[in-house]
């Protein structure tokens, strides 16, 4: 059998699996549904001192040593090699402008754009549909589950962290790197990371170090905006008038 | 005596209805008003202007175009009810400030883009305009406007960053604050002053 049918019907496999397991049930019917907020918690501030002690200080190290047009590039080269995982997602979602989009810009970005190094398609305002496993998972009719702060991986819901294990199964590099290239990939995202890390610094640590409670700001700023950007609409509530009852 | 009360009543209709429709805004009005905010918007961001003075000229947008008051009453919620005037004019004042430097630094990454009005729509009794943020090799991303009427004058009273809901951040953001300094609201207001 043909790998990518071997890695599709893997997936769906994997997907039918999740689904029939499923997640906490949403049952209160709260926008937040945080029923182990004790752990989470434990977690959060796990993650904010891999932050300050690792990830902030060696983002910094990285970004000032490193020439800028080389950090761009590998951060290119690392969203480019994540383009095949989204149009396999805007495939199983039959998001067919999704992955048109996104397939101009991988043909455009691996050749043009030297593997991806440059990002000629956007400087051609070709944007890709940003997409993942939880997208997909939304689209199959899953619920989102509880939220969960997970070491390493920050804000998740159940159903965005069963898409990230399936993110990890899904290796449309098989074949491809091999060997000790095995680890371009995972360097390439690490670099990718730290160059984010240093690029969105102010608006990072606006929330996990101005804020006097990071866990719940960072809680409310992923939910609100992961709901958003799969739903393309705002909470009904939202709209009602402050003069009304006044 | 009946015709007189029918045409009483009549009388009586017609001025609630004309007094409704002054303070009834337009989609067009709200559109407007996001319009011209944006244009402020755009006009700081690509000033080149010292950051703190970028700050002030977030602060006079913020006050002109919307009701600080309505949205810091949003955000203290139960524990405005509980404040004096004097606290609660001291918190709208100290809220303003603190909003204009949190979100001017936000809106200060916008250097180089452009923010655009692309539709308007009434839901309910309130406007939603929504704007694209355009910037130098990035995908656009929309920042949504709510407009109200506050006695027939279109005033903005929140806005959603790619669907973060600003007013509904903030509010778990103050009253944290406000745990943590036990309740003590003359405390959150200086908290607030020193925001830099």
């Amino acid at each position: 059998m043909n790998s990518r049918i071997k890695i599709t019907l893997c997936t769906l496999a994997l997907l039918a699996g999740i689904a029939l397991t499923g997640c906490t049930a949403n049952t209160s019917g709260a926008v937040i549904f945080d029923p182990y907020e004790k752990t989470n918690r434990k977690t959060h501030a796990f993650n904010k001192g891999l932050d300050k002690a690792i990830l902030k200080p060696a983002s910094d190290t990285y970004v000032a040593i490193i020439p800028k047009p080389v950090v761009t590039g590998v951060s290119n080269f690392s969203s480019n090699l994540e383009i095949p995982v989204m149009i396999l997602n805007g495939l199983l979602q039959l998001d067919f402008e999704g992955v048109s989009k996104n397939t101009g810009r991988f043909l455009i970005n691996s050749s043009v754009g030297f593997l991806g190094i440059f990002d000629v398609a956007s400087s051609l305002q070709i944007y890709g549909k940003n997409t993942n496993f939880n997208e997909t998972l939304y689209t199959y009719g899953m619920g989102e589950g509880a939220y969960t702060e997970l070491p390493f991986f920050s804000s998740n819901t159940e159903r965005s962290a069963a898409g990230l294990i399936l993110n990890f199964a899904v290796n449309p590099y098989q074949g491809v790197f091999t060997g000790a290239r095995e680890v371009i990939p995972i360097s390439a995202k690490v670099l990718d990371l730290m160059g984010k890390r240093h690029k969105y610094a102010d608006a990072i640590e606006g929330v996990l170090y101005d804020s006097d409670d990071s866990y719940a700001q960072s809680r409310q700023i992923y939910l609100e905006r992961m709901r958003f950007s799969l739903e393309g609409k705002l909470e009904p509530g939202v709209y009602e008038d402050p003069y009304a009852s006044d | 005596m009946l015709q007189i009360k029918k045409i009483f009543a009549f009388c009586f209709l017609s001025l609630l209805f004309i007094s409704y429709e002054a303070h009834a805004l337009t989609t067009k009005q709200a559109n407007n008003l996001i319009t011209s905010l944006v244009e402020d918007i755009n006009t700081i961001i690509n000033s080149n202007k010292p950051p703190t003075y970028m700050y002030l000229d977030f602060k006079t947008i913020l006050t002109k175009y919307g009701d600080t008051k309505i949205m810091a009453q949003k955000v203290l919620g139960i524990d405005w009810r509980r404040a004096s005037i004097r606290q609660r004019q001291d918190f709208q004042k100290a809220f303003e400030h603190y909003l204009s430097i949190k979100y001017g630094k936000r809106f200060r990454e916008f250097l180089g883009g452009v923010i655009t009005v692309t539709k308007s729509r009434k839901v309910n009794s309130v406007f939603e305009v929504i704007s694209i943020v355009e910037l130098n090799n990035q995908a656009p991303f929309e920042v949504r406007w709510l407009v109200a009427s506050k006695d027939g004058t279109p005033k903005m009273f929140n806005l959603f960053i790619e669907g973060i809901n600003v007013s509904s951040s903030e509010k778990t953001e103050i009253g944290a604050m406000l745990d943590k300094r036990k309740g003590n609201i003359n405390q959150l207001i200086t908290h607030l002053w020193e925001t830099n």
